[in-house]
């Protein structure tokens, strides 16, 4: 019933600010039903969404893998370099191999070195005959030797120089590999321990050009596609704005139920994005330089790092790019929202 | 006496569109009593549709004062204005204009979740307020899935969901036929018979004169008469051969 007398109180009108409100919960419920009603456009929304965030994340966790193929296996190298280095000094110290059958299985495998060795070009050989010194300083360690000390130290030298040569041979197959899929300022010879690169300074100096521009690119095409998709949902409901406001809804609901739907939209396809992008570059990359290569070099912390950041400009672009749309739509008259023809 | 709930002084509203000037309204002067039931009839561009904008706090005039319970209507900010609309006046459009996402309680329940009531107490309120429009059994219905005159009726029943002093109908009856807009001017008086709200419409459908207490006539921007309904001559079911 309404009240007798004046319309509005003095005291009513005072309260005025604390007496109109959305609550969030609300907010959510009608804009989780919005969501669901309009399914079909939120899908090629979000789906604009997924593919510009899988682009971007694919570019990133690339970059991550061939910045740490880059080099982990030179600092392996190095290791090594280090190691055959103390080997010559005397200072490294290994332990034979024991055991009945050692040396029947040394000369076997001496054997076999020599016949691989016929045919063995280039880097293959140069593996092949470190091996074999190998096993014929192994051979002479285990044979009673006159000097066993010497011997020892011989085989320890050797030792080391082969593992040295393996880790060098295989970091020259992955630079010729680098060169062949692109990355061609790979410098072949090791002269110092590289050191790992932070993820701020890959995106800055190891990024490809071209790959930074791609990025920027997906960056913007998600942007523009998220503004463009809000705006049309908006622009759609018009009508239901203006009605909203005429029940009594501040510009600020307005704004609340777009800022959540767009959040929700924008959320869920960066996710899907990264996973998307995350799988899309692993299989480019095992394709390119083989499943051991990328699992033996692969660096964790750089890709979760990547998934972080990808995740934080999805949902800013997201958040960003709805909110605008939002705002103008918030602040149309009613009467001349309502007159918008559907 | 009787209370006046709503007043315009010379009220006066131009459109500028690029260079030619509409003039909507060239000054109405009108007084709208608390409880009546009263229509603002005339032709298409007679600028009913304009003054009803004023009246109901949808629009500001270019000149002129409205004033809604002696308030002014242009000085009130954003807040106050929303608060009218939420609390103190109920509106009825021609295209219904019921949100299609939402059942028709969750439609009815809207302004008063904005007006801080709880789910429950909307509920049970929103659930009672379309059993008195004749819908309780489709509370759970969405828009598409109810006629047009159902459509309306939910509209009914969400202008009353926080007990305004005012609904503002406009062509509530336009998108309906004869039989289901008849259904609704009888359902709108008996809101105002029963709830003692003010209804103010504006129309040009005939059969809501046997509803009203009063009609305005506008024409050409301007007040033409203003009769009783004790005045009209009205024989049963027809006005002048028109029905």
């Amino acid at each position: 019933m309404p009240d007798e007398g004046r319309m509005v109180s003095e005291g009513e009108m005072q309260r005025v600010g604390k007496q109109i409100r959305l609550p969030w919960s609300k907010a959510m419920e009608i804009a989780i039903k919005s969501m669901k009603i309009r399914f079909g456009r939120s899908v090629v929304t979000t789906a604009s969404i997924v593919l510009a965030i899988a682009f971007l994340m694919s570019i990133l966790t690339g970059t991550t893998l061939v910045t740490s193929l880059k080099t982990r296996p030179p600092q392996r190298v190095w290791d090594m370099k280090t190691r055959a280095q103390e080997a010559e000094k005397g200072t490294l110290s290994l332990a034979l191999p024991t055991g009945p059958k050692v040396l029947d299985e040394a000369k076997q495998r001496r054997v076999g070195i020599q016949a691989d060795l016929t045919k063995a070009k280039g880097l293959e050989r140069r593996g092949l005959q470190a091996e074999l010194d190998t096993v014929r300083a192994l051979i002479d360690a285990l044979n009673s030797p006159k000097n066993p000390e010497q011997a020892k130290v011989e085989w320890v030298k050797s030792r080391a120089k082969a593992d040295l040569v393996a880790a060098d041979n295989e970091w020259q197959l992955l630079v010729r590999k680098l060169n062949e899929e692109g990355y061609t300022n790979v410098k072949p010879e090791v002269t110092k321990r590289p050191k790992a690169t932070s993820f701020i300074k890959m995106l800055s100096t190891e990024m490809d050009p071209r790959d930074k521009w791609l990025a920027i690119l997906a960056a913007m095409v998600c942007f523009v596609g998220i503004w463009n998709a809000m705006l049309m949902s908006v622009h759609e409901r018009f009508r239901e704005i203006g009605t909203m406001k005429c029940l009594g809804a501040l510009e600020s609901f307005i704004v609340k139920l777009y800022f959540l739907e767009s959040s929700f939209m924008g959320l869920a396809g960066t996710l899907m994005g990264i996973l998307l992008g995350f799988l899309l570059s692993m299989v480019r990359a095992v394709s390119s330089f083989g499943l051991e290569r990328v699992w033996t070099n692969f660096d964790f912390g750089g890709a979760l790092l990547s998934g972080l950041g990808t995740l934080l400009i999805g949902s800013l672009l997201s958040i960003g790019a709805a909110i605008f749309p939002a705002r103008s739509a918030a602040k149309m008259d009613p009467v001349v929202a309502m007159r918008v023809d559907e | 006496m009787d209370q006046t709930i709503v007043r315009t002084r010379d009220v006066k509203r131009v459109y500028r569109m690029g260079d030619t000037e509409v003039h909507a309204l060239r000054g109405v002067d009108l007084e709208i009593y608390a409880g009546e039931y009263i229509s603002i009839m005339g032709p298409s561009g007679s600028g009913k549709t304009t003054l009803f904008n004023m009246i109901g706090g949808l629009d500001k005039p270019t000149d002129g004062k409205v004033y809604i319970d002696e308030v002014d209507v242009a000085q009130l900010d954003a807040y106050e204005l929303a608060w009218l609309r939420c609390r103190k006046i109920g509106y009825i459009f021609q295209t219904f204009n019921i949100i299609p996402v939402m059942t028709a309680l969750e439609n009815v329940t809207l302004p008063m979740t904005f007006a801080g009531l709880t789910s429950d107490e909307a509920r049970e309120k929103g659930a009672a307020l379309l059993d008195k429009v004749g819908l309780g059994d489709r509370l759970d219905h969405k828009p598409f899935e109810l006629s047009g005159g159902q459509q309306q009726r939910v509209a009914i029943a969400r202008s009353l969901a926080n007990d305004p002093a005012v609904i503002l109908a406009d062509e509530p009856t336009g998108n309906l036929d004869l039989n289901t807009g008849t259904e609704i001017i009888e359902l709108l008086k008996e809101m105002n018979d029963t709830q003692k709200v003010t209804i103010i419409t504006a129309t040009h459908d005939m059969k809501m004169l046997s509803a009203s207490d009063r009609i305005v006539w506008i024409r050409d921007g301007r007040v033409d008469r203003i009769e009783k309904r004790s005045d009209l001559d009205i024989e049963a079911g027809s006005i002048n051969g028109v029905s």
